[in-house]
């Protein structure tokens, strides 16, 4: 079969040692770059971009994916052991993710997310190479009306996030709505919220939220409880330095779910990987047979978005690829670094340039054979960050996210916003206010209402348009069947006590 | 005693002259920053690494350049980020026409390009208006008949409408009597998605970009927005030549100093960049992207960077954009 | 609604009006039903000591709220790193009730670890105070 061979070739180049070296140095800067807040891939790559002017190209983009895919695993480790967001996809990797390490089992997690994070991405990878041009004309088939239907989808999701109140977590999900809307308007070009704050043009960056809410959050209320010791048992014994045999059965469904929605979410410039991740988990959720235990530190919970971010760079690929448009901000710069290197990105770059798309595929598989290499025998060494006293660790918790959020933006004004969002995060949770729907509205606001604004601009102002294509009625259909779960699970809940009391 | 006093002025006058000799000629002597509004990759990146390539090989500038991003609010970031360096030699950055629009409708905005230095206009960059190639359109003639027919139905996709598309579609409205919708998509890749998925009919995309799809049959350029054909596309007419009297608007690019930037910093700058403009790498990086050279300094300039103001203003009243400065 | 489809108003008025009708009933509901509406969040694992929930550890929280906020406002002045390792003694000493010189050790130590890899590793420009850090 043409692929084998092209596979087989793809190979030789992957393995030359100079190749597997320049893999193995952008995965192990991901891997880093993931860990910090605030030092996100896109800016790594650009970074390391004048570098890769005196290498060959193949093997400049083989390093600079590898950075773009390693960042991914990275993130999962302080989201796990901190609740810190390391890079945006992986808040969700926070919610049961610390969790875990909170019961006892951060080494477990820390280990389902590499396990997670490897067949996903593999999977990404294969998708890549099989799928790539039948699935970018499925992508350009989705219209701003489907992209409507996606986010409601996604926003549909806080039904299965809402915990014990709807109604708070409905406010949380306006909330974060609202937040979103921060900024210039990209239709009408005026401003909105900004309170005549240059800082504000652009809205409120997602690390400064999420940082903010999640980990400065969790600081405060530790503090509030002073326990001058161990912040979180260290995990102890192979069954919570690594996940067990049950752990991976299962989180069988949570790979697959990863897999797919990471990459076709993934394919559509624009959605990104961390609505992926949501998407993940939401689905997660709905089907799993102990869905009250999410939130509590269940792997599924993490294997299902962490696998999702990894697949994602598996999607964001294909339209860069094979049409030459970048879906994201890294992809954006990969596509710079491909045109400052001679190429011509478009349709025909994977006809005139096997070599290069091959070779890349082969050396993301490797890639991500060198990552779970590296990630699961460290997985006992992060573990022992636990060990440190909460005097030590949360004071660098501050420290860590002061200078993640002053390193994306260069303002101390972002900081204030942190600090802002640290008393939220700490109020919301005091409160019983859910985090996860606050992030989510933050999230998807913005794509969310462009795409509903698009659409009506599409159909002159006609709010059918939303429903009579067949993309965007099934993903609003399905949007409507998530809302309907919550309310689905309570009326079979009184059936069931009805049944039992007229016995 | 005299003899003491003249050895005095001697000295001074001496160390004056020499002082003021070293005033006179400037050079870098730290490394060079040049600083971009847009994020890495972005278009005012991609063209500053082009331009610092450029020179670095022909070894204009005596230090090495590295590229600061500044991004946020249209480019105001990185103008207030330039102001704050008033009465200094550098940043040297890299403008467009945001620099000059963003001013106008944004309060936030704290400095216009009146005030800034601004050195040398190096490229003007036109743009096409391109199709599907399968749709029926083969020319502008078919489109304008085509949005006749049916007055706001066929669609355009495009960035906010305070950008250059959206003024090109409103001048084209106005000339023509005809009405069509624009949608606005955040970026490139997006809108050039929902050209090729069928979301909308038409986009005013940069050259450079149209190639690869051209190349690839996927699309057809209909027009080139220019005051003559692109080299790119000798078949290709312009607007004005298929019965359209519309101005064009390219976008220049161009660098630009601090405000009260020092005159021999500034003459050092355009000292260079007129030997850059000259060299065959920098005629190499214009073929390649298709942008048309253009460079202009001193009073030409300053004329340019006023009635470009201008121009500016009156497209967006026009256009109903609220217009603040 | 025009054909240009709602304007920039329609998601904030929608979400505004969203928002107070949902704040309504959550405070008519729990005035209506104090018991139900008593949520305590779930309490951490019982290995964890003291009073949490009270005034007391509430406030203690928040000064040390307050701390940061003043640390932000110190960024500029004294550099980042100089803050934040006055943070750190501050937390150490007032919050977590340690002894002076642990406070001073995790400071210092701190702030080093961070200059030796966000700044010297990584080649960060991190804001910098009048002693040069």
């Amino acid at each position: 079969m043409d692929v084998i061979a092209n596979l087989m070739q793809g190979f030789a180049v992957a393995l030359a040692p100079a190749n597997l070296l320049w893999c193995f140095v952008g995965v192990f800067f991901g891997t880093i770059v993931g860990i910090l807040p605030g030092l996100g891939p896109s800016a790594t790559v650009a970074l390391l971009l004048p570098l890769t002017f005196s290498m060959p190209p193949t093997s400049a983009l083989i390093m600079l994916c590898g950075i773009y895919y390693g960042a991914k695993y990275g993130g999962s480790t302080t989201s796990i052991l901190l609740n810190v967001p390391g890079e945006s996809a992986s808040v969700v990797t926070c919610f049961d993710g610390y969790q875990m390490a909170k019961n006892g089992r951060g080494g477990a997690a820390l280990g389902i997310a590499a396990i997670s994070s490897f067949v996903a991405g593999t999977f990404g990878v294969v998708a890549l190479m099989l799928i790539a041009p039948p699935i970018a004309s499925f992508a350009l088939a989705f219209g701003p009306p489907e992209y409507f239907g996606l986010m409601m989808f996604g926003l549909a999701m806080v039904a299965l996030l809402a915990g014990r109140s709807m109604v708070k977590a409905l406010i949380a999900l306006l909330v974060g709505l609202w937040l979103a809307q921060s900024g210039i308007d990209l239709f009408t070009d005026t401003s909105r919220f900004t309170f005549g704050r240059m800082e504000l043009l652009d809205g409120v960056d997602f690390i400064v939220v999420a940082v903010g809410v999640f980990a400065l959050g969790e600081v405060l209320q530790n503090i509030e409880r002073r326990d001058a010791g161990q912040v979180l048992p260290v995990p102890k014994g192979m069954r919570n330095l690594m996940p067990t045999l049950q752990d991976l059965k299962d989180c069988r469904f949570a790979f697959l779910n990863g897999s797919v929605v990471g990459f076709l979410v993934g394919v559509l410039p624009g959605a990104g990987s961390t609505i992926a991740s949501f998407i993940s988990y939401g689905i997660e959720k709905a089907v799993s047979r102990h869905p009250e235990k999410f939130g509590t530190g269940v792997p599924e919970g993490v294997a299902a978005p962490e696998g999702a971010n990894n697949a994602e760079t598996g999607g964001a690929l294909v339209p860069l690829l094979t049409l030459g448009i970048p879906g994201s901000g890294t992809t954006a710069v990969l596509l710079a670094a491909l045109i400052l290197w001679g190429f011509r990105p478009g349709p025909l770059l994977i006809a005139e340039n096997p070599a290069l798309f091959w070779g890349l595929v082969a050396s993301m598989y490797v890639g991500n054979v060198l990552l779970l290499v590296m990630n699961l025998p460290l997985v006992p060494l992060f573990a022992q960050i636990l060990r440190l006293p909460a005097y030590v660790l949360f004071p660098l918790i501050f420290g860590i996210a002061m200078v993640g959020v002053y390193s994306a933006s260069d303002s101390v004004f972002d900081m204030w916003l942190l600090a802002f969002f640290g008393l939220l995060g700490y109020a919301m949770a005091k409160l019983d206010y859910p985090p996860a729907p606050f992030i989510l509205g933050f999230v998807l606001g913005d794509p969310m209402e462009r795409a509903l604004r698009q659409s009506l601009m599409m159909s002159g102002g006609e709010l059918t348009v939303l429903v009579s294509r067949p993309l965007s009625a099934t993903l609003l259909a399905f949007a409507c069947i998530i809302l309907l779960i919550p309310l689905l699970t309570r009326l079979n809940a009184l059936r069931l006590k009805a049944i039992e009391q007229a016995e | 005693m005299l003899r003491k006093i003249a050895l005095w002025v001697f000295a001074l006058s001496g160390t004056a002259l020499a002082g003021g000799a070293a005033a006179q000629a400037y050079a870098p002597d730290r490394p060079i920053e040049f600083l971009v509004h847009t994020g890495p990759g972005g278009g005012s990146d991609v063209f500053a690494r082009g331009a610092a390539a450029v020179l670095e090989k022909n070894k204009l500038v005596p230090q090495r350049i590295q590229i600061t991003n500044k991004t946020g609010g249209g480019g105001l970031v990185a103008m207030s980020f330039l102001s704050e360096k008033a009465g200094q030699p550098e940043p040297v950055a890299f403008f467009t026409s945001v620099w000059y629009v963003n001013p106008l409708i944004r309060k936030e905005g704290k400095v216009t390009m009146n005030e800034l230095t601004p050195i040398a206009r190096l490229i003007l960059e036109a743009s096409v208006l391109t199709v599907r190639a399968d749709s029926p359109f083969k020319n502008v003639k078919d489109f304008i008949e085509a949005a006749r027919k049916n007055p706001g139905k066929l669609k355009q996709a495009g960035g906010s409408i305070s950008g250059r598309d959206n003024n090109m579609r409103l001048l084209m409205q106005k000339a023509t009597g005809t009405q069509w919708q624009f949608i606005s998509f955040p970026g490139g890749g997006e809108r050039i998605a929902a050209l090729l998925g069928g979301h909308a009919d038409t986009y005013v995309m940069e050259p450079s970009e149209a190639l690869e799809h051209i190349r690839a049959g996927k699309i057809r350029v209909i027009a080139a927005v220019m005051d003559k054909r692109l080299a790119a596309f000798p078949d290709v007419p312009t607007l004005k030549e298929q019965g359209l009297n519309v101005p064009e608007i390219p976008q220049p690019r161009g660098v630009v100093g601090p405000p009260n930037m020092p005159a021999n910093a500034k003459a050092y700058w355009e000292a260079v960049m007129a030997k850059m403009v000259k060299t065959p790498e920098w005629r190499e990086f214009l073929k390649k992207d298709l942008l048309e050279d253009a460079f202009l300094t001193g009073p030409a300039l300053q004329d340019f960077t006023k009635s470009f103001s201008q121009q500016m203003r009156e497209i967006l009243k026009e256009g109903g954009v609220a217009v603040v400065r | 609604m025009t054909a240009d489809g709602p304007g920039p108003s329609f998601m904030p008025v929608g979400v505004g009006v969203a928002l107070i009708a949902l704040a309504g009933w959550q405070v008519i509901s729990t005035l209506l039903s104090p018991r139900a509406a008593a949520h305590v969040p779930p309490r951490p694992s019982p290995s964890l000591i003291e009073e949490a929930g009270t005034r007391r550890s509430v406030n203690r929280a928040l000064s040390a709220w307050l701390a940061f906020a003043v640390a932000v406002a110190l960024v500029k002045p004294l550099g980042l790193l100089l803050a934040f390792a006055l943070l750190t003694f501050f937390l150490v000493v007032a919050m977590y009730r340690q002894r002076a010189l642990k406070g001073v050790a995790v400071a210092v130590l701190s702030a080093l670890a961070f200059h030796l890899v966000f700044v010297t590793a990584l080649g960060l420009k991190l804001p910098r105070g009048p002693l040069g850090f």
